[in-house]
């Protein structure tokens, strides 16, 4: 199997305490990988660790054998939607457009074709009504699926997506996944962060569980066993049960 | 004549100072353009001080000079001493104004053109009266000739740049994440401001800059949906209130920069009233 992403050794720090301790791991081209854990274990540290957003300590990551600087322009990531000013005066179109800016030519006009392939990727997403509306005005799946429209605009090899699932409705889920799917089928691969434990045997071909360190990684049917699940989440609930907030 | 004179002049200062503004508000760097434009203070009076002159050359290197030298500090101490960051440009800006100050009180002297007053509040009233007369024509006042230079780069700045500017100002980790460089955008505005306190501090005053900075910009987001919009209402907002701040002014007989604004105050407090994105100024 093709590997898309290679990790060895990533070791990352926020200030004096460790974050995500000797992670080596390596995700499968063309499936969808869910990187699971409990809150706090290090999982959009990892993403944002490989993608160079944060400074790591240590270790090595590549992208099907090239390094990040290489590939950059091949990988779309989707932020969490808490991280975005949802108030910042922008249209839903002016968003997906950014997905086609080229990096060494930023300041040039958007081409008729790239305002075609940004109105046809909005469509892909189902918001074509919605085109033309400040990006606050929307509900949170809609506001998910703009930022997948604009991966999708980027027309990247590899999707990583941090926590889409979160806050939205059961629609906006099963569309946000049918595109995915989709993404997949056509041999692109997705990376997503998710932290809810009970729907990932529908929604990923592969999961990556972590705790701080690598707890286990492969196909689901092989990972989502009892004993992994605790080594990820067993201290972290009955913690969470002791502060009586389980 | 001399009304036409003085909203021109205000508009001089006030047009910059309402584009620049809707970065800094967009992005939330309110607190920054007001560390800026009391931070050059220190760079003003050592330039005056070495060229002996109010030329501007001088001027503004020291505030262009001063202007980094501010950025980098609050960054310094953001990122190295692990300052919080309001605290960090708390700290920076009203350090280095109050050295201005001194400097001013210590070496200036009474006699000469830089005094404390001029600087704190400015007087539009009497940058006016510096005009540039080329043999019978008059071609505007000394603050038009030079601000005007500066809003015609800020035009094309910020024109040239637009997509760069809206991927800055709303997504910055995704434009440095596909390459494009985030960072200049940030010192290239630092720089703007820099220059702009420096021609403006004398017809409106440092503090009062602020008030022009922020005031347009803040009511302009209120009504827009996109960042053009913005950028336009900001301008128009801020030309308005100059134009009803001279009136005023004259019909009242009071000082005109602070009224100008007094009068954006007013406009924003009676926007927040009636705008249909009222929710977004609660939530932030």
């Amino acid at each position: 199997m093709k590997k898309a992403i290679e990790i060895s050794d990533l070791t990352v720090y926020y200030r004096d305490t460790l974050a995500l301790d000797h992670v080596s791991l390596s995700i499968d081209a063309g499936k969808i990988t869910g990187i699971i854990g409990p809150n706090g274990s290090g999982k959009s540290t990892l993403l944002k660790g490989i993608l160079g957003i944060i400074p790591v300590k240590k270790g090595e990551v590549t992208f099907f054998g090239n390094s990040l600087e290489k590939y950059r322009s091949k990988i779309a990531y989707v932020p969490q939607r808490e991280s975005i000013d949802w108030d910042f005066p922008i249209t839903v179109e002016e968003v997906v457009a950014m997905g086609r800016i080229r990096p060494k030519k930023w300041w040039s006009r958007t081409t008729l074709a790239d305002k075609e392939i940004v109105k046809e990727t909005i469509k892909k997403v189902q918001l074509s009504e919605f085109s033309t509306r400040q990006i606050g005005q929307l509900s949170g799946g809609q506001q998910q699926r703009v930022f997948l429209a604009r991966a999708l605009a980027q027309e990247a090899e590899l999707i990583v997506m941090d926590e889409p699932f979160v806050g939205i409705d059961m629609a906006s889920q099963d569309s946000i996944l049918s595109i995915v799917q989709k993404l997949r089928d056509s041999g692109k691969t997705v990376v997503i962060v998710h932290h809810d434990l009970s729907v990932v045997a529908q929604y990923f071909d592969d999961v990556v569980l972590l705790n701080k360190k690598l707890i286990a990684s492969g196909p689901i049917d092989e990972i989502l066993k009892s004993e992994n699940i605790e080594k990820a989440y067993g201290m972290t609930l009955l913690l969470n049960k002791e502060k009586g907030r389980f | 004549m001399n009304d036409v004179l003085m909203i021109l002049t205000a508009c001089s200062v006030a047009i910059p100072a309402s584009l620049l503004g809707v970065l800094l508000v967009s992005k939330s760097l309110v607190m920054v353009g007001d560390a800026i434009s009391h931070a050059v203070l220190p760079g003003i009076v050592v330039a005056y001080l070495l060229s002996g002159t109010r030329d501007s050359v001088p001027m503004l290197a020291g505030a262009a000079i001063t202007g980094f030298l501010t950025t980098f500090l609050i960054d310094f101490l953001r990122k190295k001493w692990k300052v919080q960051e309001d605290a960090a440009i708390g700290f920076t800006f009203t350090f280095l104004f109050a050295i201005g100050v001194l400097m001013i009180a210590l070496f200036a002297g009474k006699n000469s053109d830089l005094d404390q007053e001029c600087v704190l509040y400015g007087d539009l009233e009497t940058s006016i009266l510096d005009q540039v007369i080329i043999g019978e024509y008059l071609y505007g006042t000394r603050a038009i000739l030079q601000l005007l230079p500066l809003t015609i780069t800020l035009l094309l700045v910020i024109f040239i740049g637009f997509k760069g500017w809206k991927v800055w100002a709303f997504n910055p980790q995704f434009g440095s994440f596909i390459g494009i460089p985030m960072q200049v955008f940030h010192l290239v505005l630092m720089l703007l401001l820099s220059i702009h306190a420096v021609l403006s501090f004398e017809s409106v005053g440092v503090i009062l800059v602020v008030g022009l900075l922020v005031l347009p910009a803040a009511t302009a987001l209120l009504f827009s949906k996109t960042l053009a919009k913005t950028f336009w209402y900001s301008a128009c907002i801020g030309m308005v209130s100059c134009i009803l701040g001279v009136f005023l002014g004259k019909w009242i007989n009071i000082s005109i920069s602070p009224l100008i604004v007094c009068v954006n105050g007013l406009i924003f407090l009676t926007s927040v009233f009636i705008s249909p994105n009222k929710k977004s100024i609660s939530t932030n």
